[in-house]
């Protein structure tokens, strides 16, 4: 039966401790932060179950990083629960890579900061200048635009999409934020405007490539709509 | 005048074996994408009182309920395969055809007066019922009933498959749309809950498939010849005519049958375009219903981590990271065709939540069922901040589940759904942060998902990425509205 092992653990100030240590063995590291500067979160997450590749013993444990300019900065060391609970000879597992928890979302690449985005909430773009939000919408579409070529080309992109990403995510992008700057086109700023033409430009001459992938274009935003549901 | 069969009786008689049969294959095909039978609306786990398979699940490892499906021959499922899509396709065409002509056979009955055919006249037809039972087992064909053109028992069993059997599977099976029973919460429950009418459900398959058996056992030992003459003809005297045109009908059914399955296999998009006409004008209909919320106090809810899932969630070490530390780097993004674009942490979403929260059935489009409590931030009032504009009809919803690299059946694509404005603005589409007062499972779909109520489960969308207001959603992906919709037979109206 498909039960999970074991549950999480709420660590004591010794099961902490022997985080760090372990930390310390391992030399566990951002790049510019080393094992001294973390918090370890007292919650310790039982990966075995919900993770199919992760060993049946797995824990992670979560880490804060305290270095100064890189605080909030979130990752995690995998440890066995033999490990935490201080076991003798306890099993060691793969000691995993210093990824950050923000790599997560896919737009993490488009933060102001390895941490997330520095502004959030309702008002998050309401300090831009020209059209609050435009650059970022200009920025997706760029990067889409780029995503799409690269996957013609055969190059490797960062978002490696398949042929279907690339229908789900440029034809979201077209017929919501590019329509979004193409309906408020008077509202943004000079170098908005600009920007929003060159990337025009760029998707025009990249129409070939468009109709050989079967991605929509401008024109389709145009055509009637098929509500197929 | 009950011992007649006027044509219509006969023509009724005929079109119903095809949608009978039609049901059968398709409602086993449904069946074996959760071949288990429970009890307990909350399908817990190895609870089951039934089991059609013996497909065993990985142990100590997570195993989504997708993968509890099984592979029926397409002799006994249409198309077979494991094919829900399809399946529920064929099942819902039945619906709507078989229904209709359930009408139309009613108000002939009662119109013309034939339903005293059927009726009882008194209970001495029981007991005859009794002893004509006891003739048949003693391999003696008893006689018809003074007046009748059957004996105590047909009529018993003729009435029960007309009148009794069609509003049991018409009332099981209407209850096990999302969209009727999260309207009718207080009626779906008290009828015991969705597994219990699922379950009413196949005792209603089964009724139906004793009935064929015996009926046709009962129509051979009679002779064949005579009793389809009074099908064809409307008497019995001509028993090689109406044997043959009896039998070449059957072969047309049986013709039927091999096409369905064949075009569902290799021409799907066929029967989608039947069934979009035929059933979408019930699915629109009843996706302007909105759903209640469900009729169980919170001591009734599925504890969490046994609320069921299905989906794989990202296998990645940066969603584990997040994992390890609370949801906090998480941030919803909500953009697109609207005038203020924005990002949320978790803790925004928590404050504009506000405690509220909602209890609701949670219908999967293979059968399984949990009651959930879901805290989170209304759809509408997210949308009430964001401000779509004029041309906006669609909202997105992005997952961070990546099929090809997390999943164990599928693949092509990050998963993602759509709905229209009007969906997303009912009262009960929630886009969800916790359960419970906590926060959501991972198999649940943290650290946020969404909650459709008027829905099979898998449009609500798990671990959520982003929310994209669009115009469209016909120039998107493969412009069916959703992962699943783009990839297999599933209608993005998952209302039935």
């Amino acid at each position: 039966m498909s039960r999970a092992l074991y549950q999480d653990l709420f660590l004591d100030e010794t099961q902490v401790q022997r985080v760090y240590d372990y930390l310390h063995s391992v030399n566990f590291h951002l790049e510019g932060a080393g094992p001294s500067n973390f918090v370890v979160s007292r919650r310790a997450r039982y990966l075995g179950y919900m993770f199919q590749a992760e060993d049946l013993e797995a824990y992670g444990v979560g880490l804060r990083c305290t270095k100064p300019g890189m605080e909030g900065y979130g990752t995690f060391i995998r440890m066995s629960r033999d490990q935490l609970l201080g076991k003798p000879n306890p099993r060691l597992l793969e000691v995993n890579d210093p990824v950050l928890a923000t790599e997560a979302l896919t737009l993490h690449r488009f933060y102001d900061t390895p941490a997330g985005p520095s502004r959030t909430g309702v008002d998050t773009f309401a300090t831009d200048s020209g059209l609050a939000g435009a650059d970022f919408d200009l920025q997706l579409l760029e990067h889409q635009l780029a995503v799409i070529l690269a996957f013609h080309h055969g190059e490797d992109s960062p978002a490696q999409q398949e042929i279907l990403d690339l229908k789900v995510f440029w034809g979201s992008l077209l017929a919501g934020r590019y329509s979004r700057l193409r309906h408020l086109r008077d509202r943004l700023s000079p170098a908005q405007a600009e920007r929003l033409d060159n990337f025009e430009e760029r998707t025009r001459a990249a129409y070939e490539v468009l109709f050989e992938l079967d991605l929509p274009t401008f024109e389709s935003l145009d055509a009637p709509i098929v509500s197929n549901g | 005048m009950v011992t007649e069969f006027p044509v219509w009786l006969r023509v009724e008689h005929f079109i119903n074996i095809l949608f009978v049969t039609l049901f059968i294959r398709s409602g086993i095909e449904i069946l074996c994408t959760f071949p288990k039978l429970h009890r307990s609306v909350h399908t817990p786990l190895g609870k089951q009182w039934a089991q059609f398979t013996i497909k065993e699940k990985r142990k100590r490892k997570y195993f989504p309920v997708a993968g509890e499906h099984d592979d029926y021959s397409p002799i006994v499922s249409l198309p077979g395969h494991g094919d829900l899509g399809q399946g529920r396709y064929w099942h819902f065409i039945c619906v709507m055809g078989w229904v209709l002509l359930t009408v139309v056979y009613w108000v002939l009955l009662f119109g013309t007066g034939q339903w005293r055919r059927y009726w009882p006249a008194d209970l001495d037809v029981f007991v005859q019922a009794g002893r004509d039972i006891v003739s048949y087992l003693a391999f003696q064909v008893p006689p018809a009933m003074e007046g009748y053109p059957f004996n105590a028992v047909q009529q018993l069993s003729y009435g029960f498959v007309v009148f009794v059997l069609p509003l049991w599977m018409i009332i099981t099976g209407a209850f096990q749309s999302p969209a009727i029973a999260n309207h009718f919460p207080r009626i779906s429950r008290a009828m015991g809950g969705r597994q219990v009418i699922r379950t009413l459900h196949f005792w209603g398959l089964v009724a139906y498939l004793a009935f064929i058996v015996i009926h046709v056992v009962m129509v051979v030992a009679h002779g064949y010849g005579h009793e389809v003459s009074k099908m064809v003809f409307g008497h019995p005297d001509e028993p090689l005519a109406g044997g043959i045109i009896f039998t070449l009908g059957l072969a047309i059914i049986v013709g039927i049958h091999v096409w369905a399955t064949l075009t569902s296999t290799h021409r799907p998009q066929v029967i989608e375009k039947l069934h979009n006409a035929v059933v979408r004008p019930l699915t629109r209909a009843l996706r302007k219903v909105p759903a209640k919320p469900a009729a169980y106090s919170d001591e009734e809810i599925t504890k969490a981590p046994h609320h069921r899932a299905s989906g794989m969630p990202p296998s990645t070490q940066a969603y584990m990271a997040m994992v390890c530390n609370d949801y906090s780097d998480y941030v919803l993004e909500i953009g697109g065709l609207v005038e203020r674009p924005m990002r949320l942490t978790l803790a925004e979403l928590r404050e504009l939540a506000d405690g509220h929260s909602h209890t609701s059935v949670h219908h999967c489009v293979q059968g399984f069922s949990s009651v959930g409590k879901w805290d989170g931030v209304p759809l509408a009032q997210l949308l009430d901040l964001v401000r779509p504009l004029p041309e906006a009809r669609e909202v997105i919803v992005h997952s961070l589940q990546n099929m090809t690299r997390d999943d164990d059946l599928y693949n092509g694509s990050y998963y993602y759904e759509t709905l229209p404005l009007e969906e997303a603005r009912q009262p009960m589409s929630l886009i969800a942060i916790g359960y419970d007062g906590d926060e959501l499972p991972i198999k649940n779909g943290a650290p946020v998902r969404l909650r459709l109520e008027t829905s099979t489960g898998f449009r609500s969308a798990k671990w959520i990425d982003r929310i994209e207001v669009v115009s469209r959603f016909d120039i998107i992906g493969n412009g069916m509205g959703g992962f699943f919709e783009d990839t297999g037979s599933y209608d993005r109206l998952q209302m039935i």
